[in-house]
């Protein structure tokens, strides 16, 4: 057997460790830039200054689109301004104590400070009119009712909270085929039979549709 | 804070934006509290979109503009399409007025000082305090005349009304200031065509122009509308428009030209007469308007004037002049405008220039002809509204240079126990012969109206900070108007981003405390706007056709003025006889100071009131291309012999002062010329501007036009000294690797 | 919907050299629109500036008949794009709207885009871009703003035509001239860049780029760019002056 030099025995370890601390690091790296941005459906949504209720919005018959009134309209679904919250806790609820900070913030012309939950990177456009005209179109429902098909069931969340993960994987899936599952069987036909013959275009898949 | 009836149609209606521009624009009243997306840091605030239309101030242009707002922030200034000024497009400045918004060295509340006077030490206090001060220091000095001088920005409209009312009321001087004015200009159309409003150049459909250093497609007047028409000039549907331009330096307007004249400083004038002499002697032009102008004498009255006679002073040749008087008069080339302004009006035989220069648009008879100079009509808003008396606007402009020293001779005296200056920068602006900052501090209180902490406000011992006009209401009568009667409206289209008040506010809140309701019986400056725009629609007519004056201000607001096509300008129909006197302009000593130093205002600072704004620094001089520095143009083969290379810092010396700049070799520059742009050299004004460069209005020599008395800020000579020091000037030429393909880029042909 | 064939549009910039008078607007309105990076002294000093579109100026003869000719220089959006095929990561593409475009976040900075441009309009971010806290307010929230180590250059103002496609869509009609308007066409005062869609036989552009004054720029290299200049007319030049 021969003779292991001495420098190499020392040696040896050293880089191996050295190797395995930069070949962790590096993983480590790597997953946490993975699950941290966008972000991580794992997350708690946090705690928001005020404990607003979207199922109790949702029970009293509020249709989405009432207060995110951009959501038909832009490409942000839009937060309600305090002037609109407090249009309606004027005269509703005005001595609870959650909805009496509406009635100081408006007072003292102060936003709230809403902590946000969904959130795509800065690098992605995703534009909420487009889709929500596009299945409610589609299958003849209400705008708001599209909302479910991102954002989960609202209206049996006390505190809303992201349902899916929203990575682009999960946009060009449904941007390749699986949109069509969300509509209703005959409309599902009659806009693949249209794609195929070349009277529509199928949902983009170009980069630059989202990114730019 | 009440819920307006607004805020409840908004709400209950739910909002109607993102539609095409104009269809969007609404009243900007106030805006939603904004919402938290913006206060993530790695966000960017996402939202509705609302376009709101106001009026551009960053010159005195008034062109029509509409903002991008998102969540209640002002994104993005566009050219409001339906205005008559400016047909939808902007200019490099007019876009960096939302920057200015969010600058992050505004002025954030009022400030007192606590050092010496322009020591730059100042404390926070509160409005309530700081109106106090103002109130009690005012009420000490009513009823003593001329204690109280007033010096604003050149504020036309119901403002400069308002200010005039207080003035009065308080017993103070109004002067109104800003460092290079037109009033040789106004003098001189008032000359040449009987009234004293700038007309409308419809170069649109002129066949040829010749600019007298008239930089305007870079800044003179109104860019904008100048360059609108210019394009179509060039482009349009007919035969091409051929522009000459005769400029003592090659400004922006001459890089444009087919033909560029360089002329000696100050030569304008005698020259424009030698082409008239051409002109009437072989019989080109009108012949009434010539017997008119010469007082019946013909070509005999400006024999004087002769080319030959003129030639080696306007360092233009005989046969030179002659080839352009005959291009001008040319009749297969008409209509042909002549504009004048710019250097050739800072003279001291300024309006001497400009009249010559005017009177050539009678020789052509293209003076009220489609193409030509269009005579504009009068405002319809000349008085402040309310039958106390005729209270006329004082029309927005700097006064003269010697009405100004006077009121500053006034403060250094003492007599001026307080002064009141909003948005106005002398201490910068005026040449240091005057020694403004000496003055001010003889003045027993400065009270500072303004957005910046700039070189005068950093005098002052209380600070007003003021609303930006993207925050503020305001009306502008445009001057010049666009041909046809036209108001200007703005509206405050983002709430104010700090504690700010408007300047018009805060004179009505005073004039309340101070008793003097009856004469300014408004108590919001929105209220004085509102009864002004009453009377335009008790006019019934214009653009705006509507039940209620309810409606009407609305639509007002909606489309950010309101104007009448049918509405045009008529002139005298006499032709004036010329005046000649004043024909040599008065410089230095061409011995010891060799060269013409002729300043210029930069195409993105303005006359330096643009200087905090970081784009507007980075924007590069067409020409030189330059940003961020102070630099002066030298003939580039003048440069090679002295030995100056691109970066050397010369000092440039004129009798009352020196500055240094950078050598940028230009070869475009006439060899007894030295080109210097207006706009750095502040000591104070934001992180951005300070200590940055140098100020050539500083060095001027105090000399004077001689009928207007304004500064004949193109008259000083300087001579240049190396100073061995070096520096590189921040430019865009070379800064991108280009394969040098020049002449495969910009490809010309002769033909159209 | 649309019920029609289906067919994307091929955006298309026009340039008239012989209406610019190199006024810098577009220049300003773009870095506004786009969230360019503050261009401050030192990065000019660095020769590290961007703007998406610039305005050359070129010297032709010598005092006192001296010319100096304005071209405003953008993204040409070629066709046959010199910058394509040397991305190792596919950041840079041809789409099917006659687009070069950028893609951020799959950019990871090797700058061979930028070494093989000839037009020299592709940027690279060499610092993280810094605004003060309060000049963030400004940033368009349409437009992603780009980090350190990235590529960037004109888009065509990308996501003004997808705003302006999303609109057209909406109002259930096809898309006309004018509906979309790029920062820097919106701002010209003298309507020297006038941007549209080459497939349509009506529009502007293509009714511009039949004049007889129209050349691309370095024509030769064959990048068939989608950016059209007009001659600038000079009357004292002699025929053929300007051409190699």
């Amino acid at each position: 057997m021969p003779k292991v030099p001495l420098a190499v025995k020392i040696a040896v370890p050293i880089v191996g460790l050295l190797l395995t601390i930069g070949v962790t690091i590096t993983a480590v790296g790597i997953l946490k830039a993975w699950w941290s941005t966008p972000f991580s459906p794992v997350q708690p949504s946090g705690t928001q200054p005020i404990a607003f209720r979207h199922d109790l919005h949702v029970i009293a018959k509020i249709d989405c689109q009432f207060c995110h009134r951009g959501v038909t309209l832009t490409e942000a679904a839009t937060l309600p301004s305090v002037e609109q919250c407090y249009f309606c806790h004027q005269v509703v609820l005005k001595d609870s104590p959650e909805v009496s900070k509406i009635a100081y913030a408006f007072q003292n012309g102060e936003p709230i400070n809403w902590v946000r939950v969904h959130r795509l990177p800065d690098h992605v456009q995703f534009v909420h009119d487009s889709h929500v005209r596009f299945f409610a179109e589609q299958n003849g429902i209400a705008p708001s009712q599209a909302c479910s098909i991102c954002h989960g069931d609202v209206g049996s969340m006390k505190i809303a909270e992201q349902v899916r993960n929203l990575k682009m994987r999960d946009c060009v899936d449904c941007h390749r085929n699986r949109y069509l599952t969300y509509l209703a069987p005959d409309a599902a036909q009659r806009i693949r039979t249209a794609v195929v013959e070349g009277q529509r275009l199928p949902p983009p898949t170009d980069c630059a549709a989202c990114h730019y | 804070m009440p819920f307006t009836r607004r805020d409840f149609l908004k709400l209950a209606g739910g909002s109607a934006g993102g539609a095409a521009i104009l269809a969007a624009c609404r009243p900007g009243v106030r805006e939603f509290i904004e919402q938290s997306p913006a206060r993530l840091p790695e966000d960017q605030a996402t939202g509705t979109d609302n376009w709101y239309a106001t009026t551009c101030r960053q010159c005195g242009a008034g062109c029509g503009i509409v903002v991008r707002l998102v969540e209640g922030r002002a994104k993005k200034i566009e050219g409001n399409p339906k205005h008559p000024v400016n047909m939808g497009k902007t200019c490099a400045r007019g876009q960096s007025s939302v920057q200015a918004i969010y600058h992050p060295d505004r002025i954030r509340r009022p400030m007192k000082a606590t050092g010496a006077r322009g020591s730059g030490a100042f404390r926070e206090i509160s409005w309530e305090e700081a109106l106090n001060i103002l109130r009690d220091n005012l009420k000490g000095l009513q009823g003593q005349a001329g204690t109280v001088s007033i010096v604003t920005d050149p504020a036309g409209g119901h403002l400069g009304g308002l200010v005039q009312e207080f003035a009065r009321a308080q017993g103070a001087v109004f002067t109104q200031y800003e460092p290079l004015e037109h009033s040789t200009l106004r003098e001189a159309i008032k000359r040449a065509f009987g009234q004293e409003r700038i007309p409308d150049f419809d170069i649109k459909n002129a066949a040829q122009v010749f600019s007298f250093g008239a930089d305007f497609l870079g800044g003179w007047v109104s860019q904008v509308r100048h360059s609108r028409g210019y394009g179509e000039f060039r482009q349009g549907d007919r035969v091409r428009g051929a522009l000459t331009s005769i400029d003592a330096r090659f400004s922006s307007t001459s890089a444009s030209a087919d033909t560029w004249v360089p002329v000696t400083p100050g030569a304008e004038g005698k020259l424009a007469l030698a082409m008239a002499h051409v002109i009437i002697s072989e019989n080109l032009g009108a012949a009434r308007a010539a017997q008119a102008l010469t007082g019946g004498r013909g070509a005999a009255a400006l024999d004087a004037f002769a080319p030959d006679r003129v030639a080696a002073a306007a360092g233009v040749s005989a046969a030179r002049i002659r080839e352009l008087a005959r291009a001008f008069a040319d009749r297969a080339h008409q209509p042909a405008i002549a504009i004048g302004g710019g250097s050739a009006g800072a003279h001291t035989n300024g309006v001497f220039n400009l009249t010559a220069i005017y009177a050539l648009n009678h020789l052509v008879g293209s003076v009220g002809v489609r193409g030509g100079v269009l005579p504009n009509p009068e405002s319809p808003l000349t008085s402040l509204p309310g039958a106390v008396s005729v209270r006329l606007l004082p029309k927005a402009g700097g006064a003269p240079y010697t009405a100004w020293k006077a009121e500053v001779d006034r403060i250094r005296g003492g007599a001026v126990k307080t002064l009141l200056i909003r948005n106005a920068n002398p201490v910068w602006g005026s040449p240091s012969a005057l020694d403004v900052a000496g003055a001010f501090s003889r003045a027993g209180f400065i009270a500072s109206f303004s957005s910046f902490l700039d070189d005068t406000t950093y005098m002052a011992d209380l600070v007003l900070p003021t609303n930006l006009p993207l925050e503020d209401w305001g009306d502008m009568p445009l001057d010049p108007a666009p041909g046809i009667e036209a108001v200007g409206f703005q509206q405050p289209v983002v709430r104010p981003f700090y504690e700010t008040r408007g300047f018009g506010d805060l004179l009505l809140t005073l004039s309340q405390d101070l008793g003097y309701e009856r004469q300014i019986p408004w108590t919001t400056f929105r209220d004085l706007l509102r009864d002004g725009a009453q009377r335009l629609y008790q006019l019934r007519r214009g653009s705006i056709n509507a039940a209620t004056f309810e409606g009407f201000w609305n639509e007002l607001l909606r489309a950010g003025g309101w104007w009448d096509e049918t509405r045009t300008g008529t002139l005298p129909a006499t032709v004036p006889l010329l005046d000649l006197t004043d024909a040599d302009a008065q410089t230095g000593n061409a011995a010891t100071y060799p060269y013409a130093l002729l300043p210029f205002e930069s195409i993105s600072l303005g006359n330096g009131q643009l200087a905090q704004l970081p784009w507007m620094q980075a924007t590069p001089d067409p020409i030189a291309t330059t940003t961020w520095d102070t630099w002066v143009e030298v003939n580039m083969k003048l440069a090679e012999e002295q030995g100056l290379k691109e970066g050397d810092v010369v000092r440039l010396e004129s009798p009352s002062g020196a500055i240094e700049a950078a050598v940028y070799p230009n070869p475009a520059t006439p060899p007894g010329v030295l080109g210097v742009p207006i706009g750095q050299g502040h000591k104070a004004f934001g992180r951005w501007a300070q200590g940055r460069g140098s100020n050539p209005l500083a060095i001027l020599e105090p000399r004077v036009d001689a009928k207007t008395g304004s500064l004949a800020w193109a008259a000083t000579r300087v001579r240049l000294v190396p100073t061995g020091n070096r520096r590189r000037i921040p430019k865009m030429e070379n800064s991108v690797l280009a394969v040098d393909f020049t002449k495969e880029i910009a490809q010309v042909t002769p033909k159209d | 919907m649309t019920t029609q064939h289906a067919q994307s549009p091929k955006w298309s910039m026009v340039v008239d050299a012989d209406r610019c008078t190199g006024c810098q607007a577009c220049v300003v309105a773009c870095q506004a629109e786009n969230n360019v990076p503050l261009n401050t002294d030192d990065i000019f000093k660095q020769k590290r500036a961007i703007e998406w579109i610039r305005i050359e100026r070129y010297w032709e003869g010598e005092y006192p008949n001296i010319k100096a000719r304005f071209l405003p220089v953008l993204c040409q959006h070629c066709e046959n794009a010199p910058c394509e095929p040397v991305c190792p990561v596919y950041a840079t593409y041809h789409n099917d709207q006659g687009m070069n475009v950028q893609i951020y976040n799959r950019c990871i900075g090797t700058r061979y885009c930028a070494n093989n441009c000839p037009y020299n309009v592709r940027f690279f971010n060499f610092w993280e871009p810094v605004w003060p806290e309060s000049l963030r307010n400004q940033l368009n929230p349409d437009v992603t703003v780009r980090s350190r180590g990235i590529m960037e250059k004109c888009s065509f103002c990308i996501q003004r035509i997808r705003a302006g496609t999303r609109r057209v869509k909406k109002e259930g009609r096809a898309l006309a001239d004018g509906d979309v308007v790029p920062a820097c066409a919106q701002a010209c005062p003298t309507d020297a860049l006038v941007f549209g869609n080459m497939h349509d036989a009506g529009s502007r552009v293509r009714k511009m780029s039949e004049d007889k004054r129209h050349y691309r720029l370095l024509e030769r290299s064959g990048t068939d760019p989608n950016v059209i200049y007009l001659k600038r007319v000079d009357p004292t030049a002699t025929e053929g002056a300007g051409h190699e």
